[in-house]
């Protein structure tokens, strides 16, 4: 990602022209010579060399990438030293597949006509090798659909795509005892059921209806008046969120707002089914955000001016009532995602609010279905821009971990340089660094890893982990995909994703 | 977010072959942006990683927003949908884990919530302990299965498996069959 238009472009600009964009391509297109012209001339020996073995290893590379982490202030005369990690993406003459990765010191400093690697310091490579594979297969299976937005107004009064949309639930609606899928797009919600790993779309003989109006966001199943069948939650943009009943057997019946209780924000960002009060049936959080395409986020580093989070209290039957005040939750930020997990094994569900353009929130449950704020006390930093959040064992130790999705920017190195974005007096200067640049630096670390410490509190370990810069994140999930019995994670990513000449 | 140039605005709609399909061209906001398939490599001292997303098909470069974990058939590994904006649905079906065994456990509440949401699952296996609480919700936007999955590496018992109920109380199996589904009822 690159910085606003309006200022000039930034003096350190060459440095990701140079280490993030001119060296992977020239690498990708297997040119020595373009690659080795990146070097200074003191280096191009060794450039020549180290490229040879790079490309020895490839028969054809499809990716390559050299992500900045971090970049020094300027040295003597300019000299930029950046923290980087090179990967090359491929196959091997056998036309097996491999990953190659390595974390690299690269220096580089201004010449005449642009900007040369004036020194290289290379960490230890690692290579990735095919272990279990996956085939989409989507069309064969039947699981056939677009997602598509139904569009909103922007401020400049343009009809603009919703960026945030396109979810999916899955529950076993039928009872036949396998996993069924609701399809949430923009437009139109559609249900497939499963029949032994085929799909076949039953949405106009199951009941379930779109609204002619607003936008769908987000599903989630689960058993609301306790008598053995999946009912439906849809999260709703622009309109009210919808209950649907299970009849039985994956037939289901719309409950208008005034039997369910489920009043609307109008802006739902996602929600979690959970017994929250231990009385022997499912709760219901509500997680609202706002309309970043009409409403400006304020304050712009920490937002409190979005649709209030909502509680409901389910009294056994499926009808819910509001009892967001009482319980402690409502705070007013612009919430993304949520996650549940009993943290300290105390016997009661806790409660993580993942924000976007502001500080996440962790709630602790007291024992009797109230909230108090515990973010800090439970070691939670400020994060920024949260996208997703989901607890799980990573570490193996059997206690749950927190896997949060944030942005992640190559140009963040920037902000770290002197006089960004503009040069402005000493004491401005100071305010805007530290109140401001400083929190922009946390939005856009990437994602985020928090150890459990068995005491109610957690450590941030997404750096060592090497589990934070993997892009524009959306939804992170964890899971043993390999069946090793190590937990690892998939991380959805991309904001317009496609070229961009500035930032490769 | 207001430093960031451009966004949202100047989408253009090339591609002809699906009606919608967004045609980035130009304009991206944080270039070509993969998915990440992050595989654990270990515990000690503290987990580490590494991306086996083009080794194994699953860097789908999509714009991808949702995704939720399933079994579609059955045979013991999770398949991954995987939903994005202006795009068709992607299902990535596990081609199978040679080697492993697996148990995938439903849990059945009476006195605590029927769905038994909020349970702590314990598979116990020599020396190891898998963990899995039961939730609704999966990372971002989306609603996960409550059918919880256990790889279990090259194990062919499960010494001991308990249920801890959201209601209190537990339930205790001990040398359960892998390699199969297993419904518990409180």
């Amino acid at each position: 990602m690159h910085f606003v238009g309006r200022n000039p472009p930034h003096r350190g600009d060459p440095l990701n022209q140079l280490v993030h964009s001119e060296y992977p391509k020239a690498l990708r297109a297997g040119d020595l010579e373009r690659v080795v012209a990146c070097f200074a001339p003191p280096l191009r020996d060794w450039a020549r060399r180290d490229t040879e073995a790079l490309l020895a290893g490839f028969a054809r590379v499809d990716r390559s990438r050299c992500v900045i982490h971090n970049a020094d202030p300027p040295a003597k005369g300019g000299s930029v030293l950046t923290r980087c990690e090179l990967r090359l993406d491929g196959v091997d003459k056998d036309g097996v597949a491999r990953t190659w990765q390595q974390e690299r010191q690269i220096t580089a400093a201004p010449v005449a006509d642009g900007w040369r690697i004036t020194a290289v310091e290379a960490g230890p490579a690692t290579e990735e090798r095919p272990g279990v594979r996956f085939v989409e297969e989507a069309a064969a299976r039947g699981l056939v659909a677009t997602n598509h937005s139904r569009k909103t107004l922007n401020r400049a009064g343009e009809m603009q795509i919703n960026l945030g949309t396109s979810g999916v639930a899955v529950g076993d609606v039928d009872g036949d005892g396998d996993d069924d899928v609701l399809l949430v797009s923009g437009d139109r919600l559609r249900l497939f059921r499963n029949d032994g790993g085929k799909f076949v779309d039953v949405t106009d003989a199951s009941g379930i209806v779109t609204p002619p109006k607003g936008e769908c966001r987000c599903a989630y199943f689960g058993d609301l008046d306790n008598d053995g069948d999946q009912d439906l939650f849809v999260g709703m943009l622009a309109t009210d969120n919808l209950l649907f009943r299970n009849l039985g057997g994956g037939k289901f019946q719309l409950v208008p707002q005034s039997e369910s209780g489920l009043r609307s924000s109008g802006h739902t960002s996602s929600a979690c089914f959970a017994d929250f009060d231990r009385d022997g049936d499912l709760d219901l959080v509500i997680v609202n955000g706002n309309n970043m395409y009409l409403v400006v986020p304020d304050p712009p580093q920490d937002a409190t001016n979005a649709h209030p989070n909502q509680f409901f209290r389910n009294d056994g039957t499926g009808h819910f009532r509001d009892a967001t005040a009482e319980v402690g939750l409502g705070d007013t930020r612009w919430g993304l995602a949520c996650a549940v997990s009993d943290i300290d094994r105390d016997g009661d569900l806790d409660l993580f609010i993942a924000n976007d353009v502001g500080a996440d929130v962790f709630y602790r449950n007291r024992g009797d279905g109230t909230f108090e704020n515990a973010t800090a006390a439970a070691g939670f930093r400020f994060h920024g821009s949260s996208m997703s959040a989901e607890f799980a064992d990573l570490n193996g130790d059997g206690w749950p971990d927190l896997y949060v999705s944030g942005m992640a920017s190559n140009s963040r190195w920037m902000l770290n340089m002197p006089g960004f974005p503009l040069p402005a007096p000493a004491v401005l200067t100071f305010l805007f660094r530290n109140r401001v640049v400083a929190r922009v630096w946390e939005m856009f670390h990437g994602n985020r890893l928090y150890l459990n410490r068995r005491d109610g509190t957690f450590e941030e370990v997404s750096i060592p982990t090497r589990t934070y810069w993997l892009g524009w994140a959306w939804a992170s999930i964890c899971l043993d995909y390999d069946n090793d019995t190590n937990t690892d994670i998939y991380t959805a990513n991309g904001m317009w994703t496609g070229e961009n000449p500035k930032d490769c | 977010m207001e430093f960031v140039e451009g966004v949202g605005r100047r989408t253009t709609f090339e591609d002809s072959d699906i009606v919608g399909w967004v045609k980035v061209g130009n304009n991206s906001l944080n270039g070509n942006e993969n998915n990440v398939l992050l595989r654990s490599l270990g515990r000690s001292p503290m987990p580490a990683f590494v991306d086996a997303g083009y080794v194994s098909g699953a860097d789908r470069i999509e714009d991808s927003r949702g995704v939720a974990a399933i079994d579609i058939e059955g045979d013991g590994d999770l398949d991954l949908i995987v939903q994005g904006v202006e795009r068709p649905t992607v299902l990535l079906v596990n081609q199978g884990c040679p080697g492993t065994h697996w148990l995938q456990v439903r849990l059945r509440g009476t006195r605590s919530n029927r769905d038994a949401i909020g349970a702590r699952i314990e598979v116990r296996i020599g020396e190891r302990m898998l963990v899995r609480e039961v939730t609704s919700t999966a990372g971002f936007i989306s609603g996960r299965s409550l059918m919880s999955h256990f790889g279990l590496g090259g194990a062919t018992k499960v010494d001991s498996l308990t249920v801890h109920w959201p209601r209190g109380g537990s339930k205790t199996l001990t040398d359960v069959a892998v390699d199969q589904r297993l419904t518990i009822v409180e």
